[in-house]
């Protein structure tokens, strides 16, 4: 079977890179040698933040860097809130509905905004004053929604698990949070496993919008180029974004649909 | 088995409901030590129910439960119902093993995780009643390994770690393929033999008739009739009871 | 009026109501026609697709794909400096050139493409859930494919898939925020505007946060009424 989806992915990547490049032709015409000579001169910048390699952190790698800190800040504070979910007291459960509720209704744009404004320039931490950079504040804003979306996920896993489960570990005397411990939680994280690299792949998506906060990712570094270089390349330029988020994204999404399907027929 | 010998659990007038459905209206019966006794009734008529009531997994409405020296209605949080679990326990239709941990480990977790004895002790015990239910080889298995049958033998023996006093099955060959339930029924037959007290709800009525000392008649929340098994099963006094009986035999 | 000591005073002048009137108006807007577009794209990608039609097929699994897996901000870029290079417009009575893809189509159509490439994925899952024994009466019963598609399949993988759909029309709403950074005057970018003069930003953005709640929860409503009224008896989870 996974020759199938190995056959699939690689055709997805080829095809929909020779279609970008069709769109190009189409675009620019004769341009096109030129123009992909300003791609490949800017690759640098567009994927590091800087001609200079040794300034790494910026680009498409700041994109990278910061979902991978938002993702971790999600799932602690997801696995949290998914515990309050499933709470049977109304008074935790109340309010961690809605807060999740509030998160999964709300645009990341508004969130990466409202964190903007609300989080200070600066604050303590143990005596140490840390500097609250736009990039702290992608990661904080863009782990808010990842976090909510985390903990449906766990609630959808936690009762995903048979009630017959529940039923006869509390015949043999288990309490709740022993029987989430040692019997619950640990079946159902290997179905919970493909919707969280879907949510990864949703929240890598989401950095394209952190060039509001001014953190220099990939979007804007594009942003300055065209300003140096002019409008005319500007097409090309968001079609080269286009596919580094493809060939990043893609992959994703191919695995997690393949362990999806194989978690299925063992069940 | 003698009259003689102590009630062991007993239930005074009993009542439970779900929302507006009645499901238990009154139920009164009393279980010898030793003694099998087996309920057997239409479906919906609450014999589950009861069953649940009698560990504490169902609270209920009014009446009391004693099982041993609990007094089963008394018992409100999880943590005051451990110690009774100890002492009865449940098989299920369904078995409901743990099918993340092997055979042996789920014969094993719940004295060592909730009873908190000794890891050595309960793995020699262990191993004697995987012997016992006729699945010594079998300690390193999964339960997807398992058919229907062994899994439901593993079940029995996981409820025997507990080393409890009363042994509630519920349906337990139910779910079952035919030529599995005569294995789990010669389990269920050696350990009554042995002593153990055991309370079934069941459809299987020649076993019923072979092994019961007392079997009660359910129907719609109330029992009906009871008494010894060839007198319940051959003379027949209520009409319910009649037609129920000509249905299945 | 102040409130939690953040100065809400702002919200009395008529002037910002206004802006904030229109550009929720817009967004609404904005909303309703991206739906139209995302279903149609998805409702036409799915059949060509599920259909088989040849070359049609791959060139649209492959765009699914591509607009399923880039963010829709930089479909929006791409479609706005590449419909303006191709310099499309038409001359209008007063002889005035107005470029045909303006910010709003840009907007429309990037939705239409993101949401619709979900949308397609979405109907397409529906149309496996459809029992094969449906399927197979039908054909026996004479319906063509294209048939079978169009009366069978498409109709109750609609209604079976519901809740996903809602989930993507909400995503949809959320996503028409970008607007406002190509310029377009949905509420997102009149508040950046009110900012701009009164400074207010964490109580202008909270007030938008606010809209944007209940205009995905309007939506959202209305969706599970419609989910509801279409329910299929005996069919799928009740609840």
């Amino acid at each position: 079977m996974i020759r199938g989806e190995l056959g699939f992915l690689l055709r997805g990547i080829v095809g929909v890179n020779v279609l970008l490049g069709l769109v190009l032709l189409t675009v620019y015409g004769h341009d096109l040698p030129s123009l992909l000579g300003v791609l490949a001169a800017r690759s640098p910048q567009l994927l590091f933040g800087s001609a200079r390699l040794a300034e790494f952190g910026g680009g498409f790698s700041a994109n990278i860097l910061i979902s991978l800190a938002a993702m971790a800040l999600a799932m602690v504070a997801g696995t949290l809130l998914g515990n309050g979910l499933i709470s049977p007291s109304l008074a935790i459960k109340g309010p961690c509905a809605a807060a999740m509720n509030v998160l999964r209704n709300s645009p990341w744009l508004v969130i990466l905004y409202a964190m903007l404004y609300l989080l200070p320039f600066e604050f303590r931490l143990f005596g140490h004053s840390f500097n609250f950079s736009p990039f702290l504040k992608a990661v904080v804003g863009l782990s808010l929604p990842i976090a909510a979306n985390f903990a449906e996920i766990f609630r959808g896993g936690v009762n995903s698990i048979p009630s017959g489960q529940w039923e006869s570990a509390r015949a043999l005397g288990y309490r709740r949070v022993q029987i989430l411990r040692h019997i619950v939680i640990p079946q159902s994280i290997p179905l919970m496993i493909p919707n969280i690299m879907s949510l990864y792949a949703a929240l890598f998506i989401g950095t394209s919008l952190v060039v509001v906060t001014g953190t220099s990712d990939v979007l804007s570094v594009t942003r300055t180029i065209i300003a140096t270089e002019g409008e005319r390349i500007a097409t090309g330029l968001y079609i080269y974004v286009l596919a580094l988020f493809f060939i990043f994204c893609f992959p994703i999404a191919v695995a997690s649909r393949w362990l999806e399907l194989r978690l299925q027929s063992r069940a | 088995m003698s009259d003689a010998n102590p009630a062991i659990l007993t239930f005074t007038d009993v009542w439970k409901s779900y929302g507006d459905s009645e499901v238990l209206k009154g139920i009164s019966l009393t279980v010898r030590e030793r003694a099998v006794v087996c309920i057997i009734g239409p479906s919906g008529s609450g014999k589950s129910t009861l069953l649940r009531c009698a560990n504490g997994l169902v609270p209920i409405d009014s009446g009391t439960i004693r099982v041993g020296r609990f007094e089963v209605e008394k018992l409100k949080t999880e943590r005051s119902l451990v110690p009774l679990r100890h002492e009865i326990a449940m098989v299920f239709q369904q078995y409901n093993l743990f099918p993340h941990r092997t055979v042996l480990q789920n014969i094993m977790m719940a004295p060592v995780q909730v009873l908190r004895e000794d890891k050595s002790a309960v793995r020699d015990r262990a191993l004697a009643l995987l012997a016992k239910v006729h699945l010594a080889d079998k300690a390193k298995a999964y339960p997807g390994e398992l058919s229907g049958g062994q899994q439901q033998r593993v079940a029995i023996a996981r409820a025997l770690a507990m080393q409890p006093r009363i042994i509630l099955f519920d349906e337990v060959t139910a779910a079952l393929d035919p030529e599995m339930v005569s294995e789990v029924l010669t389990v269920i037959r050696e350990l009554a033999q042995d002593g153990m007290t055991c309370i079934l709800v069941t459809h299987e009525m020649r076993f019923a008739e072979e092994l019961a000392d007392e079997v009660f008649f359910t129907d719609r929340g109330v029992i009906v009739e009871h008494g010894p098994p060839r007198t319940l099963f051959h003379q027949p006094q209520d009409p319910r009871l009649q037609s129920f009986l000509k249905k299945i035999l | 009026m102040m409130l939690l000591g953040l100065d809400f005073g702002w919200l009395a002048d008529p002037l910002y109501i206004r802006w904030l009137i229109n550009g929720t108006l817009m967004t609404i807007l904005i909303s309703v026609v991206g739906m139209a577009a995302a279903g149609a794209v998805g409702v036409a990608g799915a059949a060509v697709i599920h259909l088989r039609v040849p070359v049609l097929h791959d060139l649209a699994r492959l765009l699914v794909e591509l607009f399923r897996n880039t963010p829709p901000l930089v479909q929006l870029f791409f479609l706005y400096f590449m419909l303006s290079d191709m310099g499309l417009s038409f001359t209008d009575a007063a002889g005035r050139s107005i470029p045909l893809f303006g910010g709003f189509t840009c907007v429309v159509l990037s939705l239409g493409l993101y949401n619709g490439a979900v949308a397609v994925e979405i109907i397409r899952s529906g149309i496996t859930a459809v029992p094969r024994q449906t399927i197979e009466g039908a054909r026996s019963l004479g319906y063509s494919r294209a048939q079978i598609f169009r009366e069978i399949e498409l109709p109750m993988a609609l209604r079976l898939t519901m809740p996903a759909m809602t989930n993507n029309i909400v995503s949809l709403i959320k996503t028409s925020a970008q607007a406002s950074l190509i310029a377009v005057a949905d509420v997102m970018y009149y508040a950046s505007q009110i900012m701009l003069e009164n400074f207010r930003n964490l109580e202008v953005m909270l007030v938008i946060w606010i809209i944007y709640l209940l205009i995905a929860s309007g939506f959202a409503g209305a969706a599970r009424m419609v989910e509801h009224l279409l329910r299929i008896p005996g069919f799928g989870s009740q609840s």
